[in-house]
């Protein structure tokens, strides 16, 4: 049995993939996470008698929305459904307990499906930068550069942008969106 | 690696092969664990969720069980050396019962006080929290949210760092002298070791090295199981 240098990273690239693909799914099923945390909320007697009838009418307006994304295994408009969480917190303020955790753990669900995503999307560009220049013979701090621009268009999120200005010398800064001033 | 080196490397006119990948490796251990920071900011929303209506003895036997679990940041590591504690206690034990000696005393234990206390810390919450499940259908429907979301974090955990070492065997082989025409089935083999759960090791083996878990291996499971 002998493996060959090609045939390792054409693997392990495929193992990385599937690897991490198969974190953003199970990121994905935070919803039903947070649909048996509304479920086991909603069975504790104690804690449903506290609230007010609107309260409870619309945790389980919120329970069935949430289920609704699950059923319908896809991936929610969580834009959309983060900013309904929003407003029935704001107006409904003693189910804010409740309602502000779950928006928080759909953010971060998000935001770590993306990052997932974008290593995912890292490793092959750099195995293709690191081959070029092994068959080129020379390696400078402008293949560097390149490298770190080519990881940075991969990436959605600022905070990855950073970390990658960090490692990679002379990466143009952030571009800040164009403000708007109005008359 | 961070700002610091990447100047030096750019104030360089020539770069080795090694240079380049340290580059790319030490990037892509900070987007891991940026990512793993995202996993347990998951966990921590829903404990907070779960704090709601979760009874309060349950309630914090899983907090001190998070608490132990993911307390230290090289989990692989702390994880390995509670287990080669046991292994040498068993070894002890079998000696000192074959030579027909006291067990009263296991210097083993005795010795490497801090895995002691990791050891029975997270053993006894766990014992504890397993007690709570047991005798109360409902606290393990109470709790079931918190676990499934710790069990998340920590596969997730795990999966990043075994891509992440993964890769960088690879590039260190080059760094040891390897070369491009070498056989890297012993590489490839030796990663196989690190992986954890029954999934990963059976992907790892199908997809890298094309042959099927030996026998034991695909049994292997994340420590975290209720």
């Amino acid at each position: 049995m002998s493996i060959t240098a090609e045939q390792f990273e054409a693997r392990l690239q495929d193992f990385t993939s599937q690897s991490l693909k198969w974190c953003e799914v199970e990121s994905e099923k935070s919803t039903v996470v947070i649909s048996q945390a509304i479920d086991a909320l909603l069975r504790d007697a104690a804690r449903v008698s506290q609230l007010s009838e609107a309260s409870l009418t619309a945790i389980q307006g919120l329970q069935k929305k949430i289920k609704l994304h699950t059923v319908q295994e896809r991936q929610p408009d969580l834009d959309k459904l983060i900013s309904t969480l929003k407003d029935l917190a704001h107006e409904h303020e003693e189910i804010q307990s409740v309602v502000n955790p779950i928006i928080q753990s759909l953010q971060f669900q998000d935001r770590l499906r993306q990052n997932l995503e974008n290593i995912r999307n890292m490793i092959p560009i750099w195995l293709h930068h690191r081959r070029r220049l092994v068959e080129s013979g020379s390696i400078q701090a402008d293949d560097l550069l390149e490298l770190g621009k080519a990881l940075i268009d991969t990436t959605t999120m600022p905070e990855e942008r950073a970390i990658i200005r960090n490692h990679y010398q002379g990466l143009p800064g952030e571009v800040q969106p164009p403000k708007v001033t109005l008359f | 690696m961070a700002s610091d080196e990447a100047r030096r490397l750019n104030d360089q006119p020539n770069l080795t092969l090694g240079e380049f990948d340290l580059a790319f490796l030490s990037l892509l251990r900070d987007l891991g664990k940026q990512a793993m920071a995202g996993a347990r900011s998951c966990t921590e929303a829903i404990f907070e969720l779960s704090s709601n209506y979760v009874d309060k003895p349950a309630f914090e036997a899983l907090r001190k069980f998070y608490d132990l679990y993911f307390a230290d940041e090289d989990l692989e590591e702390r994880k390995a050396k509670v287990h080669r504690e046991v292994d040498t206690l068993v070894d002890e034990l079998q000696t000192k019962m074959a030579r027909g000696e006291s067990l009263d005393e296991v210097s083993s234990v005795e010795d490497q006080s801090n895995n002691r206390t990791d050891r029975l810390g997270l053993a006894g919450v766990q014992k504890q929290l397993e007690g709570l499940i047991t005798l109360d259908e409902g606290i393990r429907t109470q709790i079931l949210p918190a676990l499934a979301s710790m069990q998340f974090e920590d596969a997730v955990t795990q999966r990043i760092d075994h891509v992440v070492s993964a890769w960088a065997r690879y590039a260190s082989f080059f760094e040891g002298g390897g070369q491009f025409t070498d056989d890297f089935y012993s590489l490839a083999k030796e990663a196989a070791q690190h992986c954890t759960s029954v999934e990963e090791t059976q992907l790892y083996y199908n997809v890298v090295l094309e042959e099927e878990a030996p026998e034991g291996e695909e049994h292997r499971s994340i420590f975290l199981e209720f």
